[in-house]
């Protein structure tokens, strides 16, 4: 089990750095969708099977497959992102100490934690019927305003790409 | 459960929904829209007021929180929805854009600001903050033909999407380290946490303060707000200033009052070197502004900072002071809006020269900006005055000698820009111009926000009366 937490972790740390680091927008795609599997895996480890099925479906499937549609209609040459502009002096260094203090502060957060005995998880946890009963009943509320977000996104897409108003 | 507690957000919900409807059937003239939006919002207020005096209650299954913290926010962001409302039609049409959709998500908008202010969960507050922010980069780029409006939507788009992930991964962190969203739950779990969960909540505390210190634009998180301001269309400044960063705050004052209370000790000294560098920053940066509305949204930036005094200060008298400062300042600031739209129907008017000789031209509005100037100056006795002389005696009460002077000094360095622009309006002659007549939309909106400056300038009693008694801890 933990061999596999850690394997899957550094495939999903490795996507990320892919994205970040690599210059032609395909393969910063296909790195993302290799870190939503590590990220599934993860899920996966902890007893998340429905949001580990969500994630491999829903976004490493649709989204990202979308996502490869669009970058294939819009992109027409293949030359990689180059015309950088060149960050000022000291911001590289002064960001990478910054996160590297933030990311030892964290470690040493996460390693002071007791491992949790598991207690008061039943074995329903993570199942689509547990899953559903909770987002409908307890988390209700908060499901409808989803919806509501939702809607302001497609009337948002409307009106950025519809035409100008005459 | 009361259903009628949560009838404010029912009805902002329909509105959205129904103004859809009205829009498509209004093809000819847009008035119904706009109707149809007042009555809407004032229905809401209604029902808000109604609602005030109840006693305080979880719904939903604790999602929602119902109590006087959350009506005055209420209130607040209606008031200022239905200002924008009116201000906004005739500028809409005149610089096309398009008036239905602009209602649709000024009014979701709304309806997240309210949610954000309203709940007392980390994931209802995360939602209502989407449902605020996701219109918002929409709103800011709907001048379709004006390359300013577009580098304002993706400016807006690119830094509120990274400060809602950093705010995002500071509510999993605390989460992580308290078992619940719920702010009363993690404090109530606070005193059991030990070693590492103890260092978790702290990092979650700094997460939570950096993504929110970028919806209110703190020092130094501030540096898309003069381009995000300056270039959105005008009633979109109006209330991404005031009711975007009134509901960060109200966000911000929850997080410190009720579910981190020790945070506001252990970050004081930090939250008062952000107001300050804040305000300061935002006055000189206002100082050397030439655009009317980027003079506007530098400014914005000063008064968040005097705002964030009051966070600092983190006694209830400070709080109660941040409630009053934001209810006038979000008032005056639509008024002052509500001026720059109006010169912007008839004539260009992004230059602060353009108000040169306005007294000649319409003497009532400019009458009205400089009652609206010199409250937002705070020179006695408009309410802007009463708001910063709150804000100053709770810091001295709290000991903190030296914010109240740094907000003395800095509201008499404002002085200089907001002067700028009465003086071009009465002391400067231009070529005489035709007259400029104010619609009725319009009128109303100035008449109330400089009734207001004046009022609760001169007899701050009863809203003071009203800030005081809100209780910030559950």
């Amino acid at each position: 089990m933990n061999a596999a937490l850690l394997i899957a972790g550094a495939i999903a740390v490795a996507g990320g750095l892919g994205v970040v680091i690599g210059r032609t927008p395909v393969h910063n795609v296909v790195s993302l969708i290799v870190s939503f599997i590590g990220l599934a895996v993860l899920y996966l480890t902890l007893d998340a099977e429905f949001i580990a099925i969500v994630q491999i479906i829903v976004y490493a499937g649709a989204i990202m497959v979308l996502f490869l549609f669009v970058i294939a209609l819009l992109t027409t040459r293949r030359d990689p992102v180059q015309n950088r502009k060149p960050e000022p002096s000291g911001q590289t260094f002064f960001g990478i100490v910054t996160a590297a203090a933030v990311l030892m502060f964290l470690v040493g957060g996460v390693l002071g934690l007791e491992a949790p005995g598991g207690e008061g998880i039943d074995e329903t946890f993570g199942q689509v019927a547990a899953f559903g009963r909770e987002l409908l009943t307890t988390h209700v509320f908060p499901f409808e305003i989803a919806a509501f977000v939702l809607l302001v996104a497609v009337v948002g897409v409307v009106i950025l790409v519809g035409r100008k108003q005459a | 459960m009361d259903l009628m507690l949560i009838l404010p957000e029912f009805i902002l919900a329909g509105l959205g929904l129904i103004l859809i409807g009205v829009d498509l059937a209004a093809r000819q003239s847009k008035r119904p829209v706009v109707i149809v939006g007042v009555l809407g919002t004032i229905a809401a207020l209604a029902a808000v007021v109604a609602n005030y005096g109840q006693e305080p209650t979880d719904l939903w299954g604790m999602q929602l929180r119902h109590d006087p913290f959350a009506s005055f926010f209420k209130i607040v962001f209606l008031i200022i929805l239905g200002l924008v409302f009116l201000s906004s039609g005739e500028y809409l049409r005149k610089h096309r854009v398009r008036t239905g959709e602009f209602y649709v998500l000024i009014t979701l908008a709304t309806l997240g600001a309210i949610l954000m202010a309203g709940s007392l969960d980390f994931i209802t507050i995360f939602l209502g903050l989407e449902l605020l922010a996701l219109p918002s980069y929409v709103l800011a780029g709907m001048r379709k033909n004006d390359i300013r409006s577009h580098e304002a939507s993706i400016k807006f788009l690119l830094i509120g999407a990274v400060s809602s992930a950093i705010m995002l991964f500071g509510i999993s962190l605390l989460y992580g380290a308290a078992g619940t969203t719920n702010l009363q739950a993690i404090a109530e779990s606070i005193p059991s946490l030990a070693g590492g969960q103890l260092a978790l909540l702290s990092a979650a505390g700094l997460f939570l303060l950096v993504g929110l210190g970028v919806k209110v634009a703190a020092f130094p998180l501030h540096m898309w707000a003069p381009d995000v301001y300056d270039g959105s269309p005008t009633p979109v400044s109006a209330f991404l200033i005031t009711a975007s960063e009134a509901a960060g705050f109200a966000v911000l004052l929850r997080i410190l009052f009720v579910a981190l209370p020790q945070l506001a000790e252990d970050w004081q000294i930090v939250l008062a070197l952000v107001a300050l560098a804040t305000m300061t920053f935002g006055n000189i940066g206002a100082l050397a502004q030439h655009r009317v509305k980027r003079m506007l949204a530098y400014s914005a930036v000063a008064q968040a900072g005097y705002v964030l005094v009051g966070l600092a200060i983190a006694t209830p008298a400070g709080a109660s002071a941040m409630l009053f400062y934001l209810f006038v300042y979000a008032i005056m600031t639509i008024g002052a809006f509500g001026v720059v739209i109006f010169l912007s129907n008839h004539v260009p008017a992004d230059e602060i020269k353009d108000f040169i000789g306005l007294a000649q031209r319409s003497p009532g509005v400019a009458l009205a900006m400089t009652i609206l100037m010199l409250s937002l100056a705070g020179i006695p006795p408009t309410a802007g005055f009463f708001g910063k002389f709150l804000l100053f005696r709770a810091a001295v009460d709290a000991g903190l000698v030296w914010m109240g002077a740094a907000v003395v000094l800095n509201s008499v360095l404002s002085v200089a820009y907001y002067f700028r622009i009465i003086r071009n309006m009465y002391l400067r002659e231009r070529e005489p111009g035709t007259r400029l007549a104010a619609g009725i939309p319009i009128t109303v909106v100035l008449v109330l926000a400089v009734i207001s400056s004046v009022l609760f300038g001169v007899f701050p009693e009863p809203l003071v009366g009203i800030v005081s008694a809100i209780s910030f801890t559950p």
